[in-house]
């Protein structure tokens, strides 16, 4: 713990900077529609998208799990840096397409697409309820890394309870007022501000225990003393091969709600591309913090938390100033992948949920999503965080499990025209079933991701059971796909009308 | 309506295709089987440097890509 008060100051003043950022983003203008509350009226540009996703996509773990991975496993904490570069992939090939889906067809949530492809509302309600699961565990961990960074930073003179209202008090108000868009332009601001006091804190730990300016001298030393740290298994020798290239196939297919609403925040299929092709480029962001963490290994070699090395590493070694640069940090990483998942799900329960179930008018409905972001956080993120479950880890693990799970919707957007909707339906309820049982029972057998099972029994399930039903609609089926596959949906629709013209 | 599987329709979209495909590859197994020793290259891990390829690979792919697209819409 810290006794000098800087530190907290710091932290605070990035609070007050991201509150300002968020409520300046409405600038005058109505959010009385999912089209603007939800998705900025689909204006975003390159650079504020780049960001957006950047830094939606680097949460409290760039700055704290993912130095404890280096710390307690080494080298093995890179195959987050390569799925989050085969995202980008992802986004540059099913991003275009989502946006001019959602521009053509109003949608404003991924359960509203998948609804519409599947002439399911209840498929697209599922989809959305599930995901909500895995989006308010992984909100609720986020919370709780914001509320121990402030306890840390204040040297315990804010409780985690307080900091868990502070913190979603704030996100609260900006979301309130400025929807996507205060997601947009504060994400844009912790991007920057990540970037910065992560290559700060890196450079400076590393002269520090080395003397020099690179990172080399670490590295010399624990290929002398630690070779196991450069190498997979690892350290502890878990992150064997097999595990290492089922996690990043499963986490490069996981398609979070949030993400969707990103890409239909765009201002047109052009900047996805352009935002996806520099997206990797953010990335060198993980490369610093990951080595406080190799640096803590020798010189921590004691700690309980392996979480918890960059910022004991800091608190030891650091000048005040850097520890309070290195809280609003990993407070920025904390709320930028935060307030999405909140935003998605506010918007999943009143438009997916609420809307078909009840029949609401397009207006009620986005006054209902922007009133659910209060209950969503008082009554299920704010006690759940406060109470700091220890299965919390565990909800998470099926919360995202499922996510990879709800495949056979995305390959019958995007590649497939036979995909139906019970076949979707029957993939996903085994492919969820398999990653339960196979992370809960028998956690990740023979060493391969719980996820990788449940696709392994989810695909060909979902290819059969989508030839054994009826298909959806064709006029559907063909306006989703003269968007996914422009010159494939003509040929099929001349071959189609030259067969019925000879009958 | 006849039901089809999407695939590339042109050598452009195949290149592509093969590209992308390559680029996920190089990051699974066995190629990271063949790169796991305890050497350091440019003062890091080869596993290290070998992530910050495959990161600058997909940047490249992608700026391909995108001038590919813009060549094709414009012969359109």
């Amino acid at each position: 713990m810290t006794t000098s008060l800087l530190p907290l100051w710091i932290t605070l003043g990035y609070i007050g900077i991201a509150l300002f950022i968020g409520l300046r983003a409405r600038g005058g203008r109505v959010m009385d529609s999912l089209e603007e509350w939800g998705v900025a009226g689909r204006s975003m540009g390159p650079v504020t998208l780049y960001l957006l996703i950047a830094a939606g996509s680097i949460s409290a773990y760039t700055f704290m799990g993912a130095p404890g991975w280096a710390y307690s496993k080494g080298v093995a904490v890179f195959y987050v840096v390569i799925y989050l570069s085969y995202l980008a992939l992802v986004a540059w090939y099913c991003g275009p397409k989502v946006w001019a889906f959602g521009q053509r067809f109003g949608h404003v949530t991924q359960g509203a697409a998948i609804a519409d492809r599947y002439q399911s509302p209840l498929l697209g309600g599922l989809a959305a309820l599930v995901m909500s699961i895995g989006s308010l565990a992984y909100a609720v961990l986020q919370t709780i890394g914001s509320a121990y960074i402030l306890s840390v930073m204040s040297g315990g003179r804010i409780p985690v309870w307080a900091g868990v209202v502070v913190i979603l008090g704030v996100i609260a108000i900006y979301l309130y007022v400025s929807g996507q868009r205060a997601i947009g332009l504060t994400n844009a601001f912790q991007g920057i501000l990540m970037l910065v006091v992560a290559w700060t804190v890196g450079l400076w730990a590393a002269h520090h225990a080395t003397g020099e300016l690179g990172f080399a001298g670490v590295f010399d030393r624990l290929a002398s003393e630690r070779p196991a740290f450069l190498t997979l298994p690892g350290g502890d020798g878990k992150m064997s091969f097999a595990f290492w290239t089922t996690s990043i196939i499963v986490s490069m297919l996981s398609f979070m709600p949030p993400v969707w609403s990103q890409w239909m925040s765009a201002r047109s299929a052009e900047t996805i591309r352009r935002s996806a092709t520099w997206l990797p480029t953010y990335y060198i962001v993980v490369l610093p913090m990951v080595v406080v963490g190799f640096i803590g290994i020798t010189a921590l070699p004691n700690l309980d938390r392996a979480d918890t090395v960059a910022l004991e590493y800091a608190l030891q070694h650091l000048p005040s100033w850097l520890v309070g640069l290195l809280g609003a940090g990993t407070l920025a990483a904390a709320m930028s992948s935060c307030e999405p998942f909140l935003h998605s799900v506010s918007m999943a329960y009143a438009k997916d949920i609420a809307q078909p179930l009840f029949r609401l008018s397009e207006a009620t409905t986005a006054r209902l999503a922007r009133r659910l972001l209060i209950p969503i956080m008082a009554l299920i993120v704010a006690p759940v965080a406060i109470s700091e479950p220890s299965n919390l880890i565990m909800i998470l693990l099926v919360g995202l499990g499922f996510a990879t799970q709800v495949l056979p919707a995305f390959i019958g957007m995007f590649l497939w025209t036979r995909a139906s909707r019970w076949g979707v339906l029957a993939g996903i309820a085994s492919g969820f079933s398999v990653t339960l049982a196979f992370t809960l029972i028998w956690p990740n057998p023979l060493g391969i991701h719980a996820g990788f099972w449940g696709l392994m029994v989810n695909l060909p399930l979902f290819v059969v059971v989508s030839c054994l039903t009826p298909p959806v609609r064709d006029d559907v089926v063909e306006r989703f796909f003269a968007i996914s596959a422009p010159g494939f949906s003509k040929a099929s629709k001349s071959t189609f009308s030259r067969s019925s013209s000879r009958r | 309506m006849k039901h089809f599987v999407v695939r590339p329709r042109s050598g452009m979209g195949w290149t592509l295709t093969l590209m992308f495909v390559g680029l996920i590859a190089l990051g699974l197994w066995p190629v990271i089987g063949w790169l796991n020793q305890p050497r350091l290259w440019l003062g890091l891990p080869w596993i290290a440097v070998w992530t910050y390829l495959i990161v600058l690979g997909c940047w490249l792919v992608m700026l391909i890509a995108n001038r590919w697209l813009k060549a094709s819409s414009h012969d359109d």
